[in-house]
């Protein structure tokens, strides 16, 4: 059994119906209950939803505030290595676009990690491209044993793995991973991975699983929205990270709403996503799971950030560079995607006090 | 012979069935239970189990309960 | 619309169960049985008196009425298991309800003992409904071993004091395939509604019927009861909103 098997009962046929279908009245009843079925979290992304999207805001926040508190979790991004043998036409390090390749070398990540630790950040996100022949386990590995003693979390967002090999990976240091399936829609993300191991679609979504099965800490899932309906994706995202709770109830499951940004490259345009959409996606998931965490990225700008701390949101990066290197050098390479808040640590703090909340650094630390 | 019942000592006749036992103490073998040496005893066999000479048997019936 | 209920391969179609114990005499069980509506009853095991002139409880339990001995007196699971096996040599079919409670003062199950001879029973063939705390993680192991449905207390054995765990249920209805039926602490015939429309596939009720000043009456009572409050639940109850009015609205900014 796969979430595959679970993909598949939901059908495209059946899931533009539903969105539809659904009315005003029955979104007000699911709004009210205490515990939703994966339709009800469909109704909820329907267009239906959107004329009491107050309501279910006000219902995020209840519960966002009662399951996490008032508090925030900061990180950030380290760009590793942006080496890839992919093609997809949406990303910044597809194989086919010419920029200088980097990968940091040990030295180079031990000075990165002392910026970063600088500005008291505690949890930090490792991310390469597809390129394990260049930056693979040994690699990562060499390096996670260098940023163990700079931060008490860390996460991985690479390419998919073997279950062996996220073993190893934790084994080495690693408590987190994260793996967007970009588009959950088969025959999109067929299109949209011209070339590379990425292409293999049954192989990517099963791998958030096999960390699972490998003992990750906690997993993080999500799409890219734009790619697909945003409804749809959304809808899978959220049935994706139930799935994964359900059947790991040991594991901290969350989910990010990364929504597509220009990017070098020629990917054409995507689906429209609205900040509106955004806070229906956001809501409606946080009334599906109310205890499974929510990243926002720099992706969106900051003014939309600080209004979505009080929509659900958990966790947030801050001081983000997307280029390799990012925090250490000033110079201008190609990062994976373009930065709307490019607020540093300091500056994001404020403004999470200033909406009455508390930042976090540290949230746990692997013994 | 001796038997114990249910914990207490009982002197019956050689040679008794343990239906022909049960029968004796006023009870309907299709209602009781019977442990015999700490094997419980088929209720077919009731009338063929023919008891020993210091048999340790364990008579049950069910009771009220909740 | 039809509502199917399934235990151990057995479709029934009260879901009140009742138990035989604290009656001033067992001649009123034919009437309890009758005005309940129940299908399922349950009995203990224990040796025969050879000096009381009582008959024995069988003979007020109609043939047609799926029997539920109980394992009550074990004190572990080597204990539970024993008297399963003898309740089946009984011959009066294989279901067990496992009740392991090594607490003389609240009359708490050992959800652990509990599981280890749901595991050894489910796998001779019984149709094993274990007594225990709502406790999550013991009925999970219970689903996995062979249990055929888990039954989770109210509150404690006698106390007719409700639904008491009400979160704790809720949980497990939600999270639990099996059939979750409340069993213990059940004392008005609203509680057993109120678990019924919380989603319980039963009730198992004893003292409530038995302390009644006329139990054959509270026992219709109950019967109603159930039946309501799982007809409401088949309807769905309307909603209920609590965030209608809000004082600061979150989502204005979006019109801007």
């Amino acid at each position: 059994m796969s979430f595959y098997d679970e993909y598949l009962a939901y059908s495209d046929a059946m899931l533009t119906a539903a969105l539809v279908e659904t009315t005003g009245e029955q979104v007000l009843k699911i709004i009210g209950k205490e515990r939703l079925t994966p339709m009800d979290f469909l109704a909820l992304l329907s267009p239906a939803a959107e004329a009491h999207l107050e309501l279910m805001a006000q219902k995020a926040y209840a519960l966002t505030v009662q399951h996490f508190g008032r508090v925030i979790l900061l990180y950030t991004p380290m760009y590793l290595s942006d080496y890839c043998t992919n093609q997809c036409t949406y990303c910044g390090f597809n194989a086919t676009n010419t920029f200088t390749r980097k990968q940091l070398t040990m030295v180079e990540v031990a000075r990165e990690a002392q910026n970063i630790a600088a500005t008291g950040l505690k949890h930090i996100l490792i991310l390469t491209g597809d390129a394990p022949k260049i930056a693979g386990i040994s690699y990562i590995k060499d390096c996670v044993k260098i940023l163990k003693k700079y931060f008490s979390s860390i996460a991985i967002e690479v390419y998919a793995m073997e279950r062996e090999e996220y073993a190893s990976l934790i084994e080495a240091g690693v408590d987190s991973m994260t793996l967007y399936q970009e588009t959950y829609n088969s025959q999109i993300y067929d299109t949209l991975h011209v070339k590379g191991p990425k292409k293999d679609y049954s192989y990517r979504l099963d791998a958030p699983e096999r960390a699972c099965k490998a003992g990750m800490r906690s997993v993080n899932v999500g799409a890219l929205l734009g790619l697909d309906n945003w409804r749809k994706d959304g809808f899978f995202t959220g049935v994706h990270a139930d799935y994964l709770q359900n059947k790991y109830s040991e594991i901290e499951i969350s989910i990010s709403l990364p929504r597509i940004r220009p990017t070098m490259g020629n990917y054409d345009e995507p689906l429209q996503v609205t900040d509106k959409n955004m806070v229906q996606f956001m809501t409606a998931f946080r009334l599906f799971m109310p205890r499974a965490g929510i990243t926002l990225s720099t992706r969106e700008r900051a003014e939309f950030r600080n209004h979505a701390i009080k929509l659900g949101i958990t966790k947030m990066s801050a001081g983000v560079n997307t280029a390799v290197g990012g925090h250490s050098d000033n110079q201008e390479n190609s990062g994976q995607f373009a930065i709307s808040d490019t607020r540093n640590v300091k500056e994001m703090c404020e403004a999470i006090y200033k909406l009455g909340y508390q930042p976090i650094y540290k949230d746990w630390q692997m013994l | 012979m001796e038997v114990i019942v249910n914990g207490n000592s009982s002197i019956v006749e050689k040679g008794l069935t343990i239906s022909q036992f049960l029968l004796l103490k006023g009870l309907n073998p299709e209602t009781v239970i019977v442990e015999c040496n700490g094997e419980i005893v088929k209720k077919e066999t009731y009338f063929q189990v023919v008891l020993q000479d210091k048999d340790c048997l364990e008579v049950m019936n069910f009771v009220g309960g909740g | 619309m039809s509502d199917q209920f399934i235990i151990g391969g057995k479709s029934l179609t009260s879901r009140l169960f009742i138990g035989t114990g604290k009656y001033s005499t067992d001649a009123l069980i034919p009437e309890i049985i009758k005005k309940s509506g129940s299908q399922v009853i349950t009995v203990a095991l224990r040796r025969v008196d050879f000096n009381s002139s009582t008959g024995n409880v069988m003979n007020h339990i109609p043939k047609a009425m799926q029997l539920l001995p109980n394992t009550s007196g074990a004190r572990n699971a080597q204990e539970a298991i024993r008297i399963a096996r003898l309740a089946k040599a009984a011959g009066y079919g294989n279901w067990i309800k496992i009740e392991v409670i090594s607490d003389n003062k609240y009359l708490l199950p050992d959800g652990y003992e509990t599981i280890k001879a749901t595991e050894v029973l489910a796998g001779e063939g019984f149709v094993v409904l274990p007594y225990i705390s709502p406790d999550l993680m013991v009925a999970k192991k219970l689903v996995e071993v062979g249990a055929a449905a888990v039954m989770p207390l109210g509150a404690p054995i006698g106390t007719n004091r409700g639904l008491k765990t009400k979160e704790l249920l809720k949980i497990l209805i939600e999270e639990i395939s099996l059939p979750v039926i409340v069993d213990a602490g059940i004392g008005k015939p609203s509680d057993a509604c109120e678990a019924m429309e919380m989603g319980a596939a039963a009730c198992l009720l004893n003292t409530a019927i038995a302390s009644a000043n006329a139990p054959a009456v509270m026992a219709e009572a109950f019967g109603l009861a159930v039946a309501a409050g799982r007809k409401a639940y088949l309807a769905g109850l309307g909603s209920s909103q609590q965030y209608a009015n809000a004082s600061s609205p979150l989502t204005g900014f979006l019109d801007d």
